[in-house]
């Protein structure tokens, strides 16, 4: 029979592996951190270039002339496809994240650069080639049922209406003076907020067929 | 709170496998067959047996045991079928009544206990077969002042449906379980199939206890409490009956898991009391904490699913049903990026422990390991129904509806 010191020392070593395997655990977590960080920085990198390339393109046509309208409607609707899966990725690595937040804050405040540039991009196209592209501005709060229910419903949005150009932003991060710039023109005060096409503004949670009526006017 | 509970859960789990192997691994000297034969009475409580009876008292017939030694008494609790008709058919048999019906098996243990004459007496369900060295095997391990009661390895043979075949692998992880237990001399119950006692000891602590629903824990707590010890005979192998529904499997497991919570309750002045050792400082407190954390478990997990469905069906009404645009496929890369590695981590380290100790427990019992659907439900819906059983034992026990055998 095992006596009483021999179940305090199998309990003292068992506490000991179950530390190490928790332990263990954490580390696997920093270092899949740090691949999820690189992982992204590729992936906002990637898009930077693009825009960069974009831009070079719309300066040697303004220069040496060509179709802009023609060149950029590929070129942008390319960028704004991935500007949405960067978004995705970036949502769906920060839930998990072990210790890597700064880090993750640093990568949102570029991605939310991005989605505005971005958006300025399409703004200016739609004005100057007369493009019937359907622009979103999506201000959510994290944390918020409302704001995940929105987020779907403007996924099955793109995925019935392809031309609809979605740019979500985390209406609670405050570390981009852009981003608050672009929330005070707007007026953001609650989450979910809609800004359609830039001219309309829905507040609180809206369903799929207000939109459809508002982008169909 | 979800990711906190699997991590106390999964901490849970890993702790108490690998305090288990650890046990399992060690060695214990061997006990020594002494080739004693002292008179054993076995007393075989009966309640509307006449279809398993004659099979069982066959089977003891059949013991390796000195016939001269060996008393059986065969205790009709009342039945209201031929039973007694069919026990009456062994001439090697004692056959009493009981007529007090309503008290449970309690009472016709304590009607046979009155009539046994043996040393030691012995506990077999009418339901039940031994093995013919089992007996044998048993006795050896009374050598030991200390050693109350020892109990038997239990075996279901043949499973036929799904209820079976997972319950087959219940008492395989039980028995095996038990056998650790008895090592740690934490062993806490002394179940029907075959269970030896102290006959004097017994009579001494005041018999079976009437007025409880499984007076097989009740007992072997009462000899806890008394400073005695439960052992197993791991060699000592019997065959019982298992039931065969959902509603028998449902009402038994009631039964025994209302018998665990007020039969700890009756004895918790063991609990983290340092004069019972491993039983009240290691076994009674991991009996509590396991129960909370199902519990816990159970509940954090239903909130969680509760309130998928809830955003889920809240999310098809706003798109009219449309969920098919709702879905977006990650790439295996950002799925495995996405796991929550601190959490799993541990928890697929405690799941391959389980795993590693139920093939150890398979080996234990020479028993096969048979990968079928049962083993996928017992890993996956049974936690749950399992859960329902203690959550409806617990709330029969607060609200105090009567204890039915």
């Amino acid at each position: 029979m095992v006596n009483e010191i021999n179940y305090k020392k199998f309990l003292l070593i068992s506490l000991g592996f179950s530390i190490i395997v928790f332990v263990a655990g954490l580390l696997l977590g920093i270092g899949l951190d740090n691949t999820k960080v690189n992982d992204l920085v590729l992936n906002i990198n990637q898009n930077e270039l693009n825009t960069e390339s974009y831009f070079v393109e719309k300066e040697f046509v303004n220069t040496f002339g060509g179709d802009k309208c023609s060149l950029s409607t590929p070129r942008v609707t390319a960028l704004s496809e991935e500007i949405v899966r960067i978004g995705r990725l970036l949502t769906r690595y920060e839930t998990t994240t072990v210790f890597e937040q700064s880090e993750f804050n640093y990568l949102k405040r570029k991605y939310s650069l991005l989605e505005i540039r971005a958006y300025s991009l399409f703004i200016s196209l739609k004005q100057e080639c007369n493009y019937n592209y359907t622009t979103i501005l999506f201000f959510y709060d994290k944390n918020q049922d409302d704001s995940l229910r929105q987020g779907s419903i403007l996924d099955a949005l793109v995925n019935i209406k392809k031309s609809t150009n979605i740019f979500s932003f985390d209406r609670s991060f405050e570390e981009d003076p852009t981003l608050e710039t672009v929330k005070i023109h707007y007026n953001i005060t609650i989450s979910p907020t809609l800004i359609i096409n830039d001219k309309i503004k829905k507040e609180g949670l809206t369903d799929l067929e207000s939109i459809f009526n508002i982008i169909n006017k | 709170m979800k990711e906190l509970m699997l991590w106390i859960s999964s901490f849970f789990a890993l702790l108490i496998s690998l305090f288990w192997i650890q046990v399992m691994y060690f060695k214990e000297s061997k006990i020594e067959i002494v080739n004693k034969f002292p008179k054993v009475s076995i007393i075989i409580p009966a309640y509307n047996e006449e279809k398993g009876i004659a099979k069982t008292i066959r089977s003891v017939l059949n013991l390796d045991y000195p016939r001269d030694k060996l008393e059986i008494i065969v205790v009709d609790d009342s039945s209201k079928d031929n039973t007694g008709k069919v026990a009456k058919g062994f001439k090697e048999i004692k056959l009493i009544y009981n007529n007090h019906r309503g008290l449970g098996k309690a009472s016709a243990l304590n009607e046979g206990l009155k009539h046994a004459t043996g040393k030691f007496f012995a506990v077999i369900d009418a339901d039940s077969e031994v093995e013919e060295s089992s007996l044998k095997r048993i006795i050896d391990y009374f050598e030991d002042e200390r050693t109350g009661s020892v109990i038997s390895s239990i075996k279901i043979r043949n499973p036929k449906n799904i209820y079976q075949h997972i319950q087959r692998l219940e008492y395989i992880l039980a028995t095996f379980i038990r056998k650790l237990m008895s090592k740690i001399d934490t062993l806490h119950i002394t179940p029907g199939v075959l269970s030896v006692y102290k006959t004097n000891l017994i009579r001494k602590l005041g018999g079976f206890d009437e007025n409880n629903i499984t007076e097989d824990l009740e007992i072997a707590l009462r000899l806890r409490a008394n400073n005695y010890s439960v052992k197993m005979s791991p060699d000592s192998i019997t065959y019982t009956k298992i039931p065969s529904d959902f509603k028998e499997l449902w009402n038994q497991r009631i039964r025994w898991f209302r018998g665990f919570i007020s039969n700890n309750l009756k004895y918790k002045k063991m609990f983290m009391n340092k004069k019972y050792g491993a039983m009240g400082r290691f076994q009674l407190p991991l009996n509590a904490l396991t129960f909370f954390t199902i519990i816990a478990l159970f509940v954090v997990i239903s909130y969680e699913i509760v309130t998928w469905i809830y955003n889920l069906i809240f999310k098809l009404i706003l798109l009219k049903w449309n969920i098919i645009y709702t879905i977006n496929f990650p790439s295996l890369k950002e799925l495995l990026l996405s796991l929550d590695i601190k959490i799993y981590f541990p928890l697929t380290v405690s799941l391959l422990l389980s795993f590693y100790l139920l093939n150890k427990a398979h080996k234990s019992m020479n028993e096969k390991l048979i990968f079928n659907p049962a083993i996928l439900i017992y890993f996956t819906v049974y936690p749950i129904l399992r859960t329902l059983h203690w959550i409806t034992a617990f709330y029969k026990e607060v609200i105090r509806t009567k204890r039915k055998w």
